[in-house]
């Protein structure tokens, strides 16, 4: 077993994540919400960072396009794409970049479209801001967009305001935003969370045949590990600023090896079985002014032992492509087994 | 769309009434009579109510209302006691005046105000936040007829780049014109523009903090079309309600600036009325500016909802 601080590398990657740290609030009293986080996106993967509210996900995406609101800011590492350090371009570079090779759809399909402006207005702006094409070009390009993601009767569809569309369809409508320039990577912010259950299998299967058509690589953000297991081909666990667990889904839901990870498995309600109780993780994510030392999630962890307050536990490597962050590993796999 | 305006025209019927009822009320209530201004102090009281009773003042009050009523019907706003025409004369020549002032104000106001809101908030704790605010605080709290009287010290006194007092219409010379309304309208439009300021600010942030200002700027759009073209077009929906209270205040402001400017416009008329208690004029002039106001208040909901589609279907 080789303690590791590199991240497993995927063959190849898009996107490389390294040593990422994101601060809030004042530079000399900053709160870290991304703790020295680092990993890949291979150039064709499905990706899902998993973790609960709190535990910097959004964060570390808005982290790779800039786009962090005005508090927050990054205060040390490397975000590389395709060979680019994103954290070291100018605005109108990254302004390019952002819309164009890397695209991002949001949480609120609600309101993150602009209420006084048709759909056809919105994707046409991004059209015209990446692919050059104006006037009636970019209004055939959009509806040929609301198509792809099947919108049905574009044509009607694209004068329309967002209030006339529902939040499935406006969904829909930020992923042909997103894909107006083609890109190479889309990061979804929790892209179904708002959406019916139906629904969200919908957009999610959408995601996953676009992903396939246009060979590009899908960030996710979750905190519904029912939509890992439904899409992702690998996930991150993070947990308080920090990666806890880094595993293909398959090799994560069979045999995770950070007890985080094990509790979020475990608090899925089970299908065909009648439980009494649903198994919780006690607690809640300490807030970034009171972390424990040493694992940050000692504190509600079942195997923690006062080892586990004196340091914070490096990501280890367990297997092909899996890495968790636990001192405790052997014994936690003695009590599961 | 021309069904909504004539239901709205029709609804402003029973305003109009109110304030005039109310207006009627309020002229009989204060103590006076024009009679004995008419008639001037050496007069007897035989030649009084002679002459109250050649102007209908000694018919009972139901009676003079209805009398109104039946005139205003046929557009007859009477006669003025003291200004030897008809009081719809007098408004027709005083109203282009008071309304170019405001309309001046206004157009001074809008870009400036909203400007000055949409810099605020987008450099919100910085020095240009705090410099922008200080100024608009300032604006709003010094009166506008301390104000006039300072531009008149500065810009007509000393520089002597304006005139002090007097109008000039429109029909000999425009720039004149203006020139003899600008120390009035930016008198009034100071404390508009301090009051516009602040509201758009207030609103820009709000706008500022929306998933669809992310989502422009995920896009890859610059940031001045962002602000320009997605936050703009959201912050002017609350505004356009602002600023038709602001032509609200600017009308009832202009009173005040009509005299200290000796301009001829309606606020002059009322003040003038009021003191030589000439009835048909108070009466007239309030509701020609309650129809106004009326007006203005319907053109800022069509604007809503051109501005809001969310608005438009109903």
């Amino acid at each position: 077993m080789t303690a590791m601080t590199e991240a497993a590398t995927p063959m190849s990657s898009l996107l490389k994540v390294r040593d990422l740290r994101t601060e809030l609030g004042k530079s000399d009293n900053p709160l870290t919400v991304v703790d020295g986080i680092s990993f890949d996106i291979g150039s064709n993967e499905r990706l899902a960072v998993v973790g609960e509210s709190g535990s910097g996900k959004t964060m570390t995406a808005l982290s790779i396009l800039r786009l962090l609101p005005d508090a927050a800011r990054i205060s040390a590492g490397e975000v590389n794409f395709n060979g680019q350090d994103l954290l070291a371009l100018s605005r109108s570079r990254m302004r390019r970049m952002s819309g164009g090779d890397i695209a991002m759809i949001f949480q609120e399909p609600m309101s993150s479209l602009n209420p006084v402006f048709t759909v056809g207005d919105q994707i046409g702006e991004a059209i015209t801001l990446h692919q050059g094409l104006r006037g009636r070009a970019a209004r055939a390009r959009a509806i040929e967009l609301l198509a792809l993601v099947k919108v049905p009767s574009p044509e009607r569809r694209i004068d329309q305001y967002p209030h006339e569309l529902s939040g499935g369809m406006r969904q829909r409508v930020m992923i042909a935003i997103a894909l107006s320039s083609q890109p190479k990577l889309l990061i979804a912010d929790e892209p179904t969370t708002a959406l019916d259950v139906t629904v969200q299998a919908q957009i999610l299967q959408l995601l996953k045949q676009l992903q396939q058509e246009f060979g590009m690589a899908i960030l996710l953000i979750t905190h519904d590990l029912g939509v890992v297991a439904q899409f992702a081909q690998r996930m991150i666990v993070m947990y308080a600023g920090k990666i806890v667990e880094d595993a293909p889904v398959s090799e994560a839901f069979r045999r995770p090896m950070h007890p985080y990870t094990e509790g979020l498995l475990r608090s899925i309600p089970p299908l065909y079985e009648d439980v009494d109780r649903l198994l919780a993780i006690d607690g809640s994510v300490p807030p970034p002014t009171a972390m424990p030392s040493g694992c940050r999630f000692r504190t509600r962890c079942d195997y923690a032992r006062p080892p586990c307050a004196a340091q914070i536990p490096p990501l280890k490597l367990f297997g092909e492509g899996h890495r968790a962050a636990c001192i405790r590993h052997d014994d936690y796999e003695v009590r599961r087994t | 769309m021309i069904e909504v305006i004539l239901r709205r025209l029709i609804s402003t019927i029973p305003v109009l009434i109110g304030v005039s009822l109310i207006t009627f009320g309020l002229i009989h209530i204060i103590p006076g009579d024009p009679a004995i201004v008419i008639a001037g102090p050496d007069a007897s009281v035989d030649q009084v109510e002679s002459i109250r009773q050649l102007l209908g003042l000694d018919r009972p009050l139901h009676i003079q209302m209805s009398v109104w009523y039946m005139n205003l019907l046929q557009g007859d706003l009477g006669n003025s006691f003291m200004l030897g025409r008809s009081v719809l004369q007098a408004i027709q020549e005083r109203l282009p005046t008071t309304l170019l002032l405001t309309a001046y104000s206004i157009v001074i106001t809008m870009p400036l105000g909203i400007a000055a809101g949409l810099l605020a908030a987008y450099r919100q704790n910085t020095w240009v936040d705090t410099a922008v605010m200080s100024v608009a605080l300032l604006g709003v709290s010094v009166p506008s007829f301390w104000l006039s009287i300072m531009g008149i010290l500065v810009f007509s006194v000393m520089l002597g780049w304006l005139p002090s007092s007097g109008y000039v219409p429109p029909s000999e010379g425009i720039l004149a014109c203006l020139q003899s309304l600008t120390l009035p309208a930016f008198s009034l439009a100071v404390f508009q523009i301090g009051l516009l300021a602040r509201m758009t600010r207030a609103t820009t942030l709000e706008v500022l903090r929306q998933d669809f200002i992310r989502t422009a700027r995920a896009k890859g759009l610059a940031e001045w079309k962002t602000v320009a073209k997605h936050a703009l077009s959201n912050v002017m929906i609350p505004i356009i309600t602002v600023v038709g209270l602001l032509v609200n205040v600017a009308i009832a402001g202009a009173v005040v600036i009509e005299q200290i400017f000796v301009l001829p416009g309606v606020g002059q008329l009322v003040v003038q009325g009021i003191l030589r208690r000439d009835y048909p004029v108070i009466q007239g002039s309030i509701l020609a500016v309650a129809l106004i106001l009326v007006l203005i208040n319907l053109i800022v909901d069509l604007l809503y909802a051109y501005l809001d589609p969310r608005l438009r279907n109903d």
